[in-house]
């Protein structure tokens, strides 16, 4: 298996009057292709900072990430633009559809910026929306669509371009318990089916126990890792549990 | 270069396109502004076309010089306008900035994202463009209408009109804006970070620090513009351009200092009035235009001052213009004045004296010479001994103005005799003097208050030539001596003819009516000035077209300036209120969440709104009443109904413009809370 992303000794420190806050604090860890890892981790631990610097949407303060071998910590931002555009695609909490654009010209955007030819565009685009069941609402405008049918948007458009990396920053954090359930059988298809290697933020446990592997963050260190392996989606869950439990999480979130 | 090909053009252009479609609404006061803007700099720079149009005569280069104000007032005009505009973009990138965050997000350069940018400026601008010339000749054509009434001629000679200066101009000049607004989104671009854009709207919301000077500031504003008032109305008669100056400063000073003093006392009152503050969404209003006016009081307080300068402005301008209007007929009254000066550069004195102007006219060759008909000849001559100071210094004390001009210059006298022909001339009674009496002869209006006081302090008794005179009883009379552009003859002794003979004539002038044929006689006139040296020609036409040049400069540079910063203080504010609207939605949200009734959110909306529209609205009526009261005093020749007539023109003026904004902002704020 090749490696998609190897994190080495990251930090990333936030000043602010007076003090330092260290967000992340010498995290190490690697993803392989195909991978469906998860990072879970309480608000403030430094989960988001991280998916944001892997994401080269923040700078890291010190350490070096590299994706498919290259070190996005040395990357100007024009190399970074080609970078995100041809490795990386994005899935957020708040879904981040344009709303000027109808569901399909929002996949077809992002097939264009990665300069696809215009005539395999359409077909692209009506492929992966049959693949992940989004064929009947692709032509409306986001705001006419429900928020789980905009994640399902957003995950057509993440790999439309058949990115290494997808980044998924809390999915499900807008989502009723319906719609996340469908989101994440969506995405899990889009890594068994579709290869996709898959990197989630998530604070909630059952978001986390779809992934195969997941990282504990807490004040910005890995604090413990589980992997899936052969347990079932429940058993894999109360692990997570009581891991988080062990972190002083909240036990509200285990739906 | 393969590279920058790499996204289609195509792709580019439907993007901007659909995004300057999607946000029209977003867009529409920006187009609507920038439209009126265009449409605005074209109709006043036209006006060098509707000249042509009427074939009004430019001797003396008045219209190109009515003309080059105009240019220079344009300038002026496009620095606010180019303002404008950019902080209106900045309006609009604030609103977008997610969205490049997210063309970031997939792998779109900066360069491409500047592209798009640049193709959305291209097109509202294009758009506005095309729109605003349209408007602008449209509105010209009236504008025309307005020109030929206030230069008095006809509309018979009118056609279609069309200015391709004013229209070249208008595309440079605003090619010119769209380039600066560009070259400044760019930088604005590169200036933010990713992570900022993606989370702009996440970003906490920092509260300036509660001031505890609110209530010393506000007796300092209330004591600025109080001085300001009570400078304007009681000094502006000694210069009024340099006093309204000072006292508009004053009051300006005034005016921030209390929009940013009124948020702290009114929210402290009005909390304390339970019954008030606790009733439906009072609360939320309270604190909300508290908070807000803390961080924007400043600019309200520019929207006031501009509001306040622009109906100024076009009240003044109109008033001004009207005034030297109503002198036309009283300062020329002859075709033509014809001034000669015995200062020996004339070359021929002798000659002069001895046969009279029309006579030298004639020996000379003037073409002129066959076109005079009724005229009359009329020696000046200064007293060497007399000063207009020493002489009715006293008499004008109490009038600034008066006293202002009463301070230089000696004594002119004239005969009775040629006084006489002068006011037959003119068609007015012959006056008659006893050989040891004298008489004053005035034009400028407010000079026989001064007159009468001199005669009733006594001490009349005036040493000239080589006689000693007394001045006759009541022996004040009016009448224009010879063609000028203002009635500027505020008192010239006429004395008993036999006293000038012996004495040295200082000018001559000769008062003409033409014969025959007056567009021929006014092109010979034309001619002699170039070839007939020696001579003043000053004709009825030129100081027509002078002092109607004078009104429409007036006029139009009040309009101009005026409309223009109606515009940029309704613009401002309404921008500023649909970035409230933009950043307040979750606050509205919130309120939903808490049951607050949608008519309960759309009241409070427009209580804040009404708010922030209306205070600096009232503010600026109150100032601009107070400025214009004080500078109407001081305008001569104006009737009351004019006066009227041209606040409530300027006021009706202003609340359309002002209402236009208020309405679209109060619809769009409405759309972005989703009430």
């Amino acid at each position: 298996m090749r490696t998609v992303l190897r994190v080495e000794n990251l930090e990333k420190f936030y000043k602010t009057k007076g003090s330092i806050t260290k967000a992340v604090n010498h995290i190490n860890f690697e993803v392989e292709e195909g991978e469906y890892i998860g990072i879970m981790g309480a608000s403030g631990s430094g989960k988001t900072t991280l998916l944001n610097c892997i994401s080269t949407i923040d700078h890291v303060t010190a350490g070096h990430i590299y994706i498919n071998g290259a070190d996005v910590t040395e990357m100007k931002e024009k190399t970074l633009a080609k970078f995100r555009r041809e490795e990386l695609g994005f899935i957020f909490q708040d879904f981040n559809l344009l709303d000027t654009l109808t569901g399909r010209d929002n996949i077809a955007l992002a097939l264009s910026i990665v300069g696809e030819k215009p005539k395999v565009i359409d077909r692209k685009v009506n492929t992966i929306a049959s693949a992940l069941g989004v064929q009947e609402i692709i032509d409306k405008y986001p705001y006419e669509m429900s928020g789980g049918q905009r994640q399902r948007i957003a995950c057509a458009r993440a790999i439309v371009t058949k990115p290494s990396l997808i980044l998924a920053d809390e999915p499900t954090g807008a989502l009723d318990s319906k719609s996340a359930g469908m989101f994440l059988e969506t995405l899990g298809m889009m890594n068994t089916k579709m290869q996709a290697t898959i990197l989630m933020v998530t604070h909630d446990a059952f978001t986390a126990s779809h992934c195969k592997r997941i990282l504990f963050v807490k004040d910005g260190k890995i604090f413990s890792e589980l992997v899936r392996g052969a347990d079932t989606r429940k058993e894999f869950f109360d692990r997570i549990m009581q891991v988080v439990s062990l972190l002083g999480g909240d036990k509200s979130h285990a739906v | 270069m393969l590279f920058k090909r790499r996204i289609s053009k195509k792709v580019f252009r439907q993007l901007a396109s659909k995004n300057v479609r999607k946000s029209a609404k977003d867009y529409f006061i920006y187009f609507f502004t920038l439209t009126f803007a265009v449409c605005l700099f074209y109709t006043f720079n036209s006006i060098g076309a509707q000249f042509a149009a009427f074939d009004i005569p430019d001797t003396l280069n008045y219209l190109s010089a009515a003309q080059g104000a105009m240019a220079g007032v344009s300038v002026l005009v496009c620095a606010i306008i180019g303002f404008l505009v950019v902080y209106a973009n900045r309006f609009l990138m604030k609103r977008r900035k997610k969205e490049f965050g997210i063309y970031s997000i997939l792998g779109m350069e900066r360069r491409d994202i500047s592209r798009i940018l640049m193709k959305e400026t291209v097109l509202i601008g294009g758009f506005s463009l095309i729109a605003g010339l349209v408007l602008g000749v449209l509105a010209s054509q009236g504008l025309t209408m307005i020109t030929s009434k206030i230069a008095g001629v006809g509309l018979a000679s009118y056609s279609f009109i069309f200015s391709p200066g004013a229209m070249a101009a208008s595309v440079i000049f605003f090619g010119l804006i769209f380039l600066f607004v560009h070259i400044f989104n760019v930088r604005e671009m590169k200036k933010m970070k990713l992570i900022d854009l993606l989370y702009a709207d996440r970003k906490n919301e920092e509260i300036p620090e509660e001031k505890k000077s609110a209530l010393l500031k506000g007796i300092l504003s209330i004591m600025f513009i109080i001085g300001g008032y009570l400078l304007i109305h009681f000094l502006s008669d000694r210069d009024l351009f340099k006093i309204l100056g000072a006292g508009s400063t004053m009051i300006g000073i005034g005016t921030i200092l209390l929009f940013f003093s009124i948020a702290g006392v009114l929210i402290k009152f009005l909390k304390n009035r339970k019954k008030f503050y606790y009733k439906g969404l009072n609360l939320f209003v309270v604190n909300q235009l508290g908070s807000r006016m803390k961080s924007t009081g400043f600019s309200v307080a520019v929207v006031c001052i501009l509001m306040y300068l622009s109906v100024s402005i076009m009240g003044i301008g109109m008033g001004l213009g009207q005034s030297s209007m109503s002198l036309i007929g009283k300062t020329a009254p002859y075709d033509l004045s014809v001034e000669y000066y015995f200062d020996g550069k004339g070359g021929n004195d002798a000659a002069v004296e001895q046969s009279g102007i029309k006579n030298e006219l004639e020996a000379k060759n003037a073409k002129l010479s066959s076109y005079i008909g009724e005229s009359e000849e009329i020696n000046f001559y200064v007293s060497e001994n007399l000063n207009m100071q020493e002489l009715f210094g006293k008499s004008a004390q109490g009038n600034q103005k008066m006293q202002k001009l009463y301070k230089t210059g000696n004594v002119w006298y004239v005969g009775l005799d040629e006084y006489n022909k002068l006011r037959t001339f003119q068609g007015k009674d012959a006056i008659s003097l006893g050989d040891d009496e004298y008489a004053i002869t005035y034009n400028e209006p407010e000079a026989k208050a001064v007159l009468v006081k001199f005669e009733e302090q006594g001490d009349t008794t005036l040493s000239i030539g080589n006689s000693n005179l007394n001045m006759k009883e009541g022996g004040i009379y009016s009448a224009t001596l010879y063609n000028m552009n203002v009635l500027s003859d505020i008192a010239t002794i006429v004395v008993p003819q036999k006293v000038t003979e012996g004495q040295k004539p200082y000018m001559r002038i000769m008062d003409a009516n033409y014969e025959g044929n007056a567009s021929d006689a006014y092109h010979a006139l034309l001619d002699d000035m170039l070839k007939v040296k020696g001579f003043d020609y000053s004709s009825q036409k030129d100081i027509q077209i002078q002092i109607m040049s004078d009104k429409l400069m007036a006029t139009y540079i009040g309009g101009y300036l005026g409309i223009t910063f109606l515009v940029t203080a309704g613009a401002v504010l309404a921008l500023q209120q649909l970035t409230q609207s933009a950043d307040n939605k979750k606050r509205y949200n919130l309120l939903y969440k808490m049951g607050a009734g949608e008519k309960a959110m759309k009241k409070s909306l427009m209580t804040q709104m009404l708010f922030y529209f209306g205070l600096p609205f009232l503010v600026a009526a109150i100032h601009s009443g107070f400025i214009m009261a004080g500078v109407y005093r001081t305008i001569p020749y104006l009737t009351g109904a004019d006066i009227a007539r041209n606040i409530l023109l300027a006021s009706g003026l202003a609340v359309v413009l002002y209402g236009i904004y208020f309405i679209t902002t109060y619809s769009g704020s409405k759309r972005i809370l989703k009430l």
